[in-house]
């Protein structure tokens, strides 16, 4: 039993609007339903650590989506970018999210804060609109709609509202992503720049698309031992070398803010070095996650140890994700999955729950796998749960990823 | 209406995209590897977009303040500073009421740096004023700090307190394994908490000031360039960090001109003392109650070089300019060129380390009034020439400080400067290559106004300076060994009184050349009472004066005034426990006249003190007992209580001023001025220590009387004896010595010979009654048989009757060697050098010239030692045996006009 042919009151209302529009609008509006009214109830209800930053003074409900890290994109787009060597430091924070908040600031009553907002909670709405459309192209109809649904509901999903890159980021994943699988080859390699001059990671969208391309010369890795497949390839490349040459162009948003980086500090890895002083040294992953585990192990329960079971528990499962994610939705997938994995687990997996909401192609999978229905009912009220409490807690300046 | 407008406008377009979509494909034609039109317009339409998101970012997300280099001058005040961009590790800082603060504790030192770098060819001059806390363990400032490891790479300097009772200047950089390497530990003995460090950052070396003075030399720089930082461990406060242009290394290529003119002006002065602002163009001192207002150029010092000031006085007289500043922030060490604040003179000279005023000479000129002066000094390599406009003042002025900084100077005067200028001198050399250099300065003519081209050379005089301010620090260098006077912080304390501390007068040199005090007319404009324009000369003829040499008198106050032969002429006189009093603290030239007697050739003496205000003094040789016209006066002055004048009233009752001296303050302390009147000659002693002497007498005999002027003040005794005053033409021809003082030992005088017969090894004086700051002093010294004896000059003594801050020059062990050095305030001999004589004989020609603070030592007449630097300018002169017996012979002292 699939929740939404529980509803069939939204049926009725979504019958002659088409479904990439209506499943998403309902999971957005249900899922920010949730989290707003939570957010409200424990803002006001719970007690909150004085001396906190307030983003909005003039509104409770901004700064309450505003926090942590929120502080860092909210002053890029006031002040700008600065740098402390060895000291934590705004470059850390791409520039593609900060910016827009800027730009759209005089819409928003001159406040970054609020068009954090906007941009945060629009980003994710055209995001979940563009994923049902890709997960209906990849797999089908109905797990489409159990894909928007489970990644709104997801536990951590309150950041796409939040003034954080997450839904932007999403955003331009999967729009490039879906525009690679229309073959918009310039308008995937737009987007993907895009990425990459919002998360260091969107760089890998390169690979992505570019896996795409390669399928789109009918290359299949299933198929490398053949000689044709290669003689393929070749006579695709000879052909459409200017496709392949666009898509080199999705790293260039995080060259470009490399070259800022230089331009402004010297330091066009200044966002990499920034990292140390949050704590975030470049171990590899198996030994973050081995530290991870290890603390875990030893068993002292405070907020240390639960947050990391919850980041460790994230990076576990969609790790044990890939390969289901390869066999059912492609190498490429499977491919940006592992690869972002990897490098956000490269310097610890602290923040993991939260890091893992962009890779869509797990909740792809997720929401195929949700056509058991057992499982669809366990998901979407388990992550609604969580999601709420976990809400709670980020609003009260709880860390929470 | 707007389909309609649309509709041209995107047809246009499409026109024009169809148009270059087919010349793209023409080309296409012509390169055949080239993509599809649509593919090239893709990757244009791509890369413009990359294009414009670069654009954004730099536009709307660049830094506020962007890490660039230092814009020089840069000057960091504390009133409205955002920190949240300067490099910030560890530490809370925070800037309170204008200032930066560090302000918690903890075992992490915290930096601060500015987001600004150095460029690596430029050297530069950082300065910063450090407060220290109650729990500042170290504050300075880093240096060189490389971005972006600033704190592991950086060169520092900081005040370190490890412990309460210990306080050091520490310098040094951090070295690879993060650890901070020591270049030089500077002791200091502390009694203030705020400082002022000063950096001056060269190519490979960097030296360190603290409060002015040069603590730390020359250390090597492992890092060049880079960032400016604070640095403190535990709370600490700093304030306005300077950043200049450094000197360049050869002092001598350096050229200014000023820019008063200019908006804004006076980039590079910083001043230390009086009220200094920039208005009308000028560089304006506009308190003229202040002694020695000071200002200096901080950014340049200059050697080899002509200085040019034009300037004007606005209330007052006393402006001038400073010169060879070792540091820009103070006198201490810089040569002065000004208007005497006290008559109608220049004086030159220099100052000492202690701040004290070393007068080198002066020279008479009209009244300064408002009239535009330009002052010009030509300084070269050892020596200076000075001219007020195109007329030479003095040439060859020996120099003590050869390069410097420039400065501006006024005394109890305000003045504007319009333009200052320094230019190398012509035909200079600098740097190692330099040679001996004879100022190249125009030929001398008399300056209009000027009495005559006669230069006087003045006895040495200690005028309190700059460092009268906030107290003294007293710190001992740790390397070198040697005793460092750090002046606290210059320019942030109100300036208190300058203080005077000593006279070292002329001298009584019978064969030595004699010095002319400071013969100067004392403008006080006071009026003898009761002038009647009698002819002085007349009356003083008519006089029943008393024989020569043979009237005494001893005073008594007891009784009435007028029985114990007293008529006071004007103030409150009046006797009180045995004692002369003048009551009255307001009235000008308040005068009692001892009216039984007329003595001539006499010594008087005057035992006084002041109860109020300064101006207490002796009258001498006064022709008329009821009135001042004729008197001859020496008196404190009561504008400065740390200066006595003398002169003489005129036939009309006005002061004509022969001369002052700056002394110790009178304060109401018992003092005794004494003249001794010879002939047509007189000379002056203050407490015992000759002050001036042959001094011309307008009137040779006369009544005594005493005096006092704006003050009052308690008269102890007054003697007048007859047989000390010896005439001059009677003194022994046999020693050329009137006024020997024997200190201890056994000495016989025959003929000009002085024998010390003690035979116990110990130093034997003999004080010679000369002193002086220029001399030289030869003798023939005879050694006995003794093994350890010995026997030399000691000179520059500061008190006639102790060896104490005295330096000595000797023959040792029977003559096997010489040595030379100080005696400290304890009279402990410190050697400063020695050397081994050869030959059997025990006679000794010993020979010392003496210029100032340095000496040249010749033993028959061989150099033994040149140059040798000296803890004192000035002193007596005396003979010094050590064990017995030892003769000296063929004593000569020419002190040097």
């Amino acid at each position: 039993m699939n929740i939404t042919k529980k509803l069939p009151v939204w049926r009725a209302i979504a019958w002659d609007v088409p479904a990439w529009l209506t499943y998403p609008l309902l999971a957005f509006l249900v899922s920010r339903a949730l989290i707003f009214g939570a957010g409200l109830i424990a803002d006001l209800m719970l007690p909150t650590d004085p001396g906190h930053w307030l983003a909005d003074k003039d509104s409770r409900f901004v700064s309450m989506w505003a926090k942590w890290d929120s502080q860092y994109y909210v002053d890029i787009a006031a002040e700008g970018y600065w740098f402390t060597p060895k000291a934590q430091s705004n470059v850390a924070f791409f520039p593609l999210y900060p910016l827009l908040m800027r730009l759209v600031a005089p819409l928003a009553g001159d406040s970054e804060a609020r068009a954090g907002l906007l941009i945060s909670n629009l980003s994710f709405l055209l995001a979940l609109m563009l994923l049902y459309a890709l997960t209906e192209i990849e797999l089908d109809a109905g797990a489409a709609r159990r894909t928007v649904f489970y990644v709104s509901f997801f536990p951590t999903a309150f950041f796409f509202s939040a003034v954080y890159t997450e839904s932007l980021f999403m955003l331009l994943g999967v729009a490039a992503m879906f525009c690679a699988r229309k073959r918009w080859w310039l308008v995937a390699a737009l987007l993907g720049m895009l990425a990459s001059a919002t998360r260091n990671v969107g760089a890998l969208l390169w690979a992505l698309v570019m896996w795409e391309w390669l399928r789109a010369q009918g290359w299949r890795l299933s198929q490398a031992r053949k000689k044709e497949t290669w003689l393929n390839l070749g006579q695709g490349l000879m052909r459409n070398w200017a496709e392949v040459f666009i898509i080199a162009i999705i790293p260039l948003g995080l060259f470009g803010y490399m070259y800022f980086l230089k331009e402004n500090f010297e330091r066009p890895l200044a966002f990499v070095e920034t990292q140390a002083a949050w704590g975030r040294q470049m171990l590899g992953p198996i030994q973050s996650v081995g530290n991870s585990l290890k603390l875990i192990l030893a068993g002292d329960m405070n907020k240390s140890w639960i947050t990391s079971l919850w980041n460790l528990g994230a990076f576990a499962a969609f790790t044990a994700a890939v390969p289901f994610v390869w066999r059912r939705l492609g190498g490429g997938y499977a491919a940006y999955v592992l690869v972002q994995l990897i490098i956000a687990s490269s310097a610890g997996t602290g923040s993991m729950i939260r890091y893992v909401l962009p890779l869509f192609p797990v909740f792809m999978l997720l929401g195929d796998w949700g056509r058991r229905e057992w499982l669809d009912r366990v998901i979407t009220p388990s992550f609604a749960v969580v999601l709420g409490a976990f809400t709670a807690v980020f609003v009260n300046w709880i860390f929470v990823a | 209406m707007k389909t309609l407008t649309i509709r041209p406008t995107f047809a246009r377009v499409r026109e024009r995209y169809a148009a270059l979509e087919s010349r793209l494909e023409r080309l296409r034609e012509r390169l055949p590897f080239l993509p599809r039109a649509r593919v090239l317009l893709s990757i244009a339409a791509l890369l413009a977009v990359a294009g414009l998101l670069y654009g954004a970012f730099k536009t709307v997300l660049a830094p506020k303040e962007t890490f660039t280099d230092f814009t020089l001058p840069y000057v960091q005040n504390f009133d409205e500073v955002n920190l949240r961009r300067w490099f910030k590790h560890e530490g809370v800082w925070t800037v309170r009421e204008g200032t930066l603060a560090q302000t918690v504790g903890g075992e992490h030192a915290a930096h601060l740096h500015i987001p600004y770098r150095l460029l690596a060819d430029k050297p530069y001059h950082v300065s910063v004023y450090v407060t220290l806390k109650k729990d500042t363990r170290a504050a300075g400032i880093s240096f060189n700090a490389q971005y972006p490891d600033m704190v592991e790479e950086q060169h520092r300097v900081f005040l370190a307190r490890p412990s309460k009772e210990r306080l050091e200047l520490v310098s040094g950089y951090m070295d690879e394994a993060g650890s901070f390497v020591p270049q030089a530990q500077v002791p200091l003995d502390v009694n203030t908490t705020e400082y002022r460090i000063d950096v001056f950052v060269y190519d490979k070396t960097y030296l360190v000031l603290l409060n002015g003075q040069r603590l730390i030399e020359k250390r090597p720089l492992t890092y060049s360039s880079g960032l400016i930082g604070f640095y403190a461990l535990g709370p600490a406060m700093f304030d306005t960090l300077k950043l200049t242009a450094a000197d360049n290394p050869n002092p001598g290529d350096m050229v200014y001109t000023s820019d008063f003119d200019q908006e804004p002006g006076g980039a590079g002065w910083v001043p230390f003392n009086g009220t200094w602002r920039i208005a009308d163009k000028t560089m304006s001192q506009s308190d003229p109650n202040v002694f020695d207002a000071g200002i200096g150029y901080e950014t340049s010092t200059f050697q080899n070089f002509t200085l040019r000031a034009t300037m004007h006085h606005t209330s007052g007289v006393g402006a001038g300019v400073l010169f060879n500043m070792p540091s820009p922030y103070q006198l201490n060490g810089a040569h002065v060129l000004r208007f005497s604040d006290e008559t109608d003179a220049i004086i030159w000279g220099y100052y000492d380390g202690q701040g004290n005023l070393v007068r080198q000479g002066y020279k008479d000129v009209k009244p300064a009034g408002n009239d535009t002066y330009m002052f010009q000094v030509f300084s070269g390599e050892n020596s200076y020439d000075i001219y007020l406009g195109e007329s030479l003042l003095a040439r060859d002025v020996p120099l003590t400080s050869t390069q410097g900084h420039v400065g501006l100077v006024t005394s109890r005067s305000a003045a504007s400067f319009s333009q200052v200028e320094v230019y190398p001198l012509f035909g200079a050399k600098n740097g190692a290559d330099s040679q001996q250099l004879t100022p190249v300065a125009p030929k001398p003519t008399l300056i209009p106004g000027v009495s005559d081209g006669t230069v006087h050379v003045s006895p040495t005089l200690k005028a309190g300076a700059a460092v009268t301010r906030t107290g003294r620090i007293t710190a001992t260098v740790g390397t070198p060994a040697a005793k460092v006077t750090v002046t606290p912080k210059p320019t942030r304390k109100a300036a208190e009184a300058p203080q005077a501390t000593v006279v070292v007068a002329g001298t009584r040199a019978g064969t030595g050349k004699r010095i002319v005090a400071t013969a100067t007319p004392e403008t006080t404009g006071t009026e003898a009472g009761g002038g009647s324009g009698v002819v002085v000369a007349t009356r003083a003829a008519n006089a029943t004066a008393a024989p020569a040499g043979t009237s005494s008198y001893t005073s008594e106050f007891t009784g009435k005034v007028s029985e114990q032969g007293w008529r006071a002429n004007s103030g409150q006189w009046s006797f009180a426990e045995g004692k002369f009093v003048q009551s009255n603290a307001e009235g000008f030239d308040s005068s009692a006249v001892y009216a039984r007697e007329l003595f001539k050739d006499f010594s008087l003496s005057a035992t006084f003190a002041h109860d109020e205000g300064s101006g207490a003094g002796i009258l001498f040789n006064m022709p008329d007992k009821g009135q001042l016209a004729g008197a001859h006066m020496v008196r404190y002055s009561e504008r400065r209580s740390n200066a006595i004048i003398w002169g003489y009233y005129d036939e009309t009752g006005r002061f004509k001023g022969q001369g002052f001296a700056d002394v110790e303050p009178a304060s109401t302390t018992k003092h005794t001025i004494r003249v001794v009147s010879s002939g047509s000659k007189y000379d002056i002693y203050l407490d015992d220590k000759p002050v001036v002497s042959d001094l011309p007498l307008q009137s040779e005999s006369g009544y005594i009387g005493l005096i006092t002027v704006r003050s009052s003040a308690t008269f102890e005794s007054v003697i007048v004896d007859g047989a000390k005053a010896k005439p001059r033409e009677a003194k022994p021809a046999s020693d050329g010595f009137n006024d020997l003082r024997v200190l201890n030992g056994t000495w016989n005088s025959d003929g000009g010979v002085f024998r010390q017969t003690v035979p116990n090894l110990a130093d034997y004086l003999i004080n010679t009654g000369a002193a002086g700051s220029v001399f030289t002093a030869e003798v023939k010294i005879t050694l006995s048989n003794t093994p350890d004896v010995g026997g030399g000059l000691v000179f520059h003594m500061a008190d006639r009757g102790s060896k104490k801050n005295a330096y000595v020059v000797r023959l040792r062990d029977g003559g096997k060697g010489i040595w030379w050095g100080s005696t400290d305030e304890a009279g402990k001999f410190k050697g400063q050098g020695s050397a081994t004589l050869t030959g059997a004989s025990k006679s000794f020609a010993l020979k010392v010239v003496v210029k100032f603070d340095r000496a040249s030592i010749l033993v028959n007449d061989k150099e033994i030692v040149n140059d040798v630097p000296l803890s004192r300018p000035d002193g007596w002169i005396g003979l010094l045996a050590y064990g017995g017996p030892v003769t000296f012979e063929n004593l000569k002292i020419s002190v040097e006009q």
